[in-house]
Parts: structure tokens; sequence; C-alpha cells
């Protein structure tokens, strides 16, 4: 029978240093052959052979149903007083969730190592359980905290709230104080999500196998069952490190943060297939990877710590940062846009030579044109003869004005009123209009236009004209022009008022209305105003 | 611990908020800004057109020339102790300093970004017997924003 278990576990060696799917590899067939050549020897072959190998026996045999259970259960029973290696939880995912939950799952009710490892490589397989059969689970041991840990890894995410409402209504209220303890603390680790990855169980020295490595890379072989090393450092039985139940949750999550090398970080998923691994020398030191986990785990715990922000001030940062870059921004924009010229060194003029066709009036903000500034200078010139009466020489130069432009509307009103002056009544009314027309707001032209229609004894036209200008200027001027037309023409009375009107406003004035007459008359249509 | 992120919605809130804030905060600096700079050119052309007709009521009558449009760059005026709007050597000792890059670099940096010029449009109206009179146009153009400004005044100089 040695032989035959040697044998077997000579094909089975094989077949794990093979890469590739398990059930595609070479040797699949030959351990398959083994496997049923040892079928009459089951039950030694499961207590004989390394864990492994008697894995790697019952995945290529055909046993089913109650054989097949019993026979796990006894691999596994076996297998779990210490800490299966990698290969082998690897080898386990090959099982079907049921099978897992049926066969391991019991040892997890067990207070010790054992009840520790299968918890633990229970998370490490995402076994999930349903709602109601954590409370049994709680109730039948005492459980370290990272046993709760792993426990809480087994709470599928979606039923995490209703497991919690359910153990509050579980929690006896006369029940042992350690019950209600573990029960409050396995609350608080599935509410608060605290745990992200299984941890390793506190086992004692020599109860541990090789521990789970990282996964190997595919292609490689997987590396044969070796022997249990005994680490380095040895560690507290679970039996002695009594759960420290009573202690507040926050002291266990620091006592795990403060003894690293307790608690270990494995790999998130186990891969689907199993891959081989990569072959070193056996036994990895378990130092190196406490080691590595001393250096990440309290990493996280105080960033857990020191980052806890609360939700509303964090929900406030965006805002508040995206409001403080923009001030920013904005003050850094200003502090350049008032930056003194002197750092604006190499600076040229935008023109040179050559002038624009067009400028903005600083004070009128209206567009000023080269045509506009040519006439300008006509106007300006007819303006000098204005102040002389030479109405003739003005009337050329305004003329002049508007032949080079003739939007210059106060070009076209001097010129009016230069014909006006000299007695080209009809030609300055026509050209008054026609101002009026471009510019209705135009000052004095209703009034010059008012002088033509009296002139013409126009009276309601002059009537009008004479209203227009009060109403557009309200001066002085424009006012007693009404009021003296409006006496001369019979209306007294409104005269009187207005005369009143423009005294109150001008207190300062004795204004007097002209005497009814042809003497008062304007001979040319009135003075320049 | 799971710890729950912003929200699509959230993040778009707040930026928009921020967006709320921030665009009449800048809009304001932005404002402001112009309006100070222009409140700064108007000042400085006004200033300096008043300066300019001062200097031709005192500046012999013949002397007083046409200098055309674009005008003359008043950081590169001539250095004539005649007539220079803003090195008057000859009737004040206000701005005796010449405008230079290395003398006066903040004038004149602002001179040259803003292209700051001075023409003068002469008219002269003879009325016989020695009764002259120039109308003279004095323009100061300068450039901001983008835009081509211009301010006008007028003076009007008698040979008598």
């Amino acid at each position: 029978m040695k032989a035959q278990f040697d044998e077997f576990t000579r094909r089975a060696t094989a077949l794990l240093n093979e890469p590739g799917i398990l059930e595609k590899r070479p040797a699949w067939q030959i351990v398959k052959a083994g496997a049923i050549s040892l079928a009459p020897v089951a039950e030694n072959a499961v207590t004989s052979l390394e864990p492994e190998i008697a894995l790697i026996f019952l995945l290529a045999s055909t046993f089913t149903g109650a054989k097949r259970d019993s026979l796990l259960k006894s691999l596994f029973g076996a297998a779990m007083t210490r800490l299966p290696s990698d290969n082998f939880i690897r080898l386990m995912s090959k099982f079907s969730q049921a099978e897992l939950k049926d066969n391991l799952l019991p040892f997890v009710y067990e207070s010790g190592p054992r009840g520790s490892v299968a918890c633990f490589v229970a998370a490490r397989l995402k076994v999930t359980l349903a709602t109601e059969a954590f409370q049994y689970f709680l109730s039948a041991r005492a459980w370290s905290p990272t046993d709760l840990m792993n426990l809480s890894l087994l709470v599928k995410p979606e039923e995490a709230s209703a497991l919690c409402s359910h153990l509050e209504k579980f929690v006896p209220a006369n029940g042992s104080k350690v019950l209600r303890d573990n029960i409050n603390e396995f609350r608080y680790a599935v509410q608060n999500h605290l745990a992200h990855e299984p941890m390793l169980p506190e086992i004692a020295d020599g109860e541990t196998s090789p521990p789970p490595s990282a996964p190997a890379r595919a292609g490689e072989p997987m590396r044969p069952p070796q022997p249990a090393p005994v680490t380095a450092k040895p560690l507290a039985p679970i039996s002695q490190s009594t759960p420290s139940v009573s202690a507040p949750i926050q002291t266990n999550r620091a006592e795990t943060a403060a003894k690293p090398n307790l608690s270990q970080k494995i790999p998130e998923a186990l891969p689907t297939e199993v891959p081989a691994e990569k072959s070193e020398g056996p036994g990895r030191p378990a130092q190196s990877q406490h080691q590595s986990q001393a250096q990440a785990k309290p990493k996280s715990d105080s960033l857990d710590v020191a980052l806890h922000i609360p939700e509303s001030i964090r929900r406030l940062l965006l805002p508040v940062g995206l409001t403080m870059l923009f001030l920013t921004l904005g003050i850094i924009y200003s502090t350049w846009y008032f930056s003194d010229p002197e750092v604006m060194t190499s600076t040229t003029p935008a023109t040179a030579g050559r002038a624009p066709s067009q400028w903005v009036d600083a004070v009128s903000q209206r567009p000023v044109t080269a045509k506009y500034l040519a006439a300008d200078k006509d106007f300006r010139m007819g303006e000098l003869f204005l102040t002389r009466d030479k109405f003739a020489e003005a009337l050329k130069l305004f003329e002049d004005a508007l032949a080079v432009e003739p939007a210059h509307l106060q070009a076209l009103v001097r010129s009016g009123y230069c014909r006006m002056q000299l007695g080209d009544n009809k030609k300055a009314a026509k050209i008054f209009r026609r101002a009026l027309s471009a510019d209705s707001g135009l000052s004095s032209v209703n009034l010059y236009l008012a002088r033509i229609h009296l002139a013409a004894n126009d009276n309601a036209a002059a009537e009008k004209h004479f209203r227009a200008e009060f109403k557009l200027s309200a001066d002085l001027t424009s006012g007693m022009e009404l009021a003296n037309f409006l006496n001369r023409a019979g209306k007294q009375n409104e005269a009187m008022e207005l005369i009143a009107e423009l005294q109150e406003k001008h207190p300062g004035k004795m204004l007097v209305l002209a005497p009814t007459g042809s003497e008062n008359k304007p001979e040319r249509g009135g003075d320049q105003p | 611990m799971m710890r729950r992120g912003l929200s699509l919605s959230e993040i778009i809130i707040a930026l928009a908020i921020a967006v709320m804030v921030m665009v009449p905060v800048t809009s304001m600096f932005s404002t402001s800004g112009q309006q100070v700079q222009k409140s700064r050119n108007f000042s400085f052309a006004a200033g300096l057109a008043r300066r300019i007709s001062q200097h031709l009521m005192a500046m012999p009558f013949e002397n007083i020339v046409e200098v055309p449009l674009p005008g003359q760059a008043l950081h590169d005026s001539p250095d004539d102790v005649f007539f220079n709007p803003i090195v008057n050597f000859s009737t004040s000792q206000s701005g005796v300093k010449k405008i230079t890059a290395s003398d006066m670099p903040a004038l004149y940096d602002f001179l040259v970004q803003n292209d700051f010029k001075y023409a003068l449009s002469v008219s002269n109206v003879s009325f016989g017997a020695g009764d002259e009179i120039k109308s003279i146009s004095i323009l100061i153009t300068w450039k901001e924003a983008g835009r081509n400004m211009i301010y006008r005044t007028h003076v009007y100089v008698s040979s008598v």
C-alpha cells in the first residue's frame, strides 16, 4: 500500500509541477488512473497522504455523495489543524461552495486552532453564509478579534445591514458578557466594513505550515507539498491568547496594528484556475511576509484614523477647493493685470507710421473717422470766420467740410445758419430739416426754423418749432423767444405764464416781454445763439 | 472601511455653485481692472492735451505747425527744446527729464505699451493787416483693449 501511495505521490507531484489548467495537464489522466486504483483504500489515502496530494486524490477520484463528503471532512479535519499552504487553498477552490459549506464550515464552530484556520480558509475561499447562520457561530465559542474579522468576511455585502439588525435582536439580555461582546464586536466589524482581506489566524508555534504566499505566475509549476516549517518568531497559541472580547473594538484594532506580525495580507482574489507556483526554496520564510505586512497594515490603520473626516466636511471640500482655486487664479490674474508696466519689457508700439482709419472718441465713445477729422479742420476755420461775421467765407469752408464728410452735422447746421444770415432762408430751411432728420436732438435748429417761418409769416409752423426748441433745450433764450412769439400772436396769458415760469427759474434776471410790433421783428432771422 | 465618494450630481452642483460665484468675481476683477486702465489713460490724455495747449499759447505763433496723423509717439518724441509735449524746457521746469527707457522705464513702458501719440491739426486764418488766428486741434491717440482711442481738444491762438 505504501508503494501505491508513493507512486501516487510521485504522479501528483509531477502534476503539480506541470503548468496550465489542472484538468488539462498531461499528468492529469495518469493521476486520475492512480486515484481509481487507490479508491479501495481511500480512507487510508486521505489520512496518510500529504494534504495537497490527498486533495488531488479527492479531486481526481470519482466519489460522490456521502462518501465524498466523509472523505472531505476527514481531510479538512486533518488539514485545518495547521495553516494550510497556498497550494492547498487553491486546490480547495476547485470544490463547489456547497461542498465547502458542508465539509469545511463545521470546523469553524470549534475553538482552538482548527476553528480559526477553518474560518480563515473559508474567508479566503469567499464562502458566504446565510444571515441566520451567524448567531450560531457566534454563540458557539469564544472569538478572537482576528477570527471575528475573518467571520465578517463570510457575510454577503448586500445582507450586512440586515444581519446587523438581526443580531441586534439576537443579543441576549441575560446571556454571557462574552457572547454579548462577541456579537457587538462582530456587528461593529460588519457595519463598518472593517475587514477587507482575510487575516492570518493566531496559532501556536508548531501548528503552522508554510504560510500562503502570493499567487504564482501562470504557467509556472506548482510547488510540491513541503513539511511545515516553524516560524522564526514564535506565535502565541490561540488558546493562550484569550480573546479580549470585552475590550472595545478600537483596542482590538490597535492591538492588530501594534502586532502586525500576527496578521498577514492575502491576495484579494483566488485565481479561477490553479496556476503553477513559482518554484522557490521550501518554506519561504513567513517572517518576510509578516514583515511586509507589518509595514503595510499599521499604515492603513493610521490613515483610517488620521483621515477620519466627517462626511459633511468632505462634501464641502470640492466646492471650497474649487472656489479657492478660482480665487487664486483671479488674484494671480489681477496681480498680473495691475502689475507695474516696468516689468513689461520688450513692448513695442502697436502701430508705426500709418494712421488708423477710425478711432473711438474717449469722451463720447462715438467713432471718429479720418475723413471726419479732415472735415473738422475746415469746420474749425469756418468757425473762425463766423466770429468775424464773415458768413460767405465761413459758408464756403463749411461746405468744403461737408464735401469731405457729409455726416459732419455741425458743419451742416453752420452752413444753414450762414445761408439764413445771407438771406437764403429757403435753402437754409431745407438744410435745417435735413439736419433734424439726421438728429432730431440738435439744439438751435428748431429755433432757426421758427425764425425762418416767422419771417415768412407762417405762425403755425413757427410756433411748432419754437415749442419744439423750448422743449428740447428748455433754456432762457428759447423760452423768451417762445414767450415773445406767443405775446405777438395774441396769446398773452400763455406768454405771461411762461415768463413767470422762466422768472421763477432765473430769479437773478428781470424778464420782460418785448413790445408787440414790427420794430422787434428780426430782419435776418435773429442773432447767432 | 468603505467610504462613500462624491456623486456626479454633487460634483455638478458644486461646479455650478463655483461657476456662479466665480463668474461675477472674475468679471468684477476684469471690469474694474479695465475701468482703472481706461481712467488712467483718459486722465493722462486729458492732462497731456492741456499741457500742449498751454505750451501752444506760450510758443511763438509762427512756430505752431501741423503734426499730422498718425502723430508723434510720445516715447519717441524728438529731443526738441522748442516743442516737446513732455520734455518742456522752454516754459516750465516740470518734466525737464527726457523720457528714456533707461531713465524713466515705468513711464516709457506705459507710453510704449499704450502707444500714446499726439497730433496737431493747425488751420491758419488771416483776416488781413497781421490779424491772424490759428485754430489748432490737439489730438491724443492711444491703444486701449485693442481699440484706437482719441481725445480731442481745440485751441485758438491769435498772432496779436
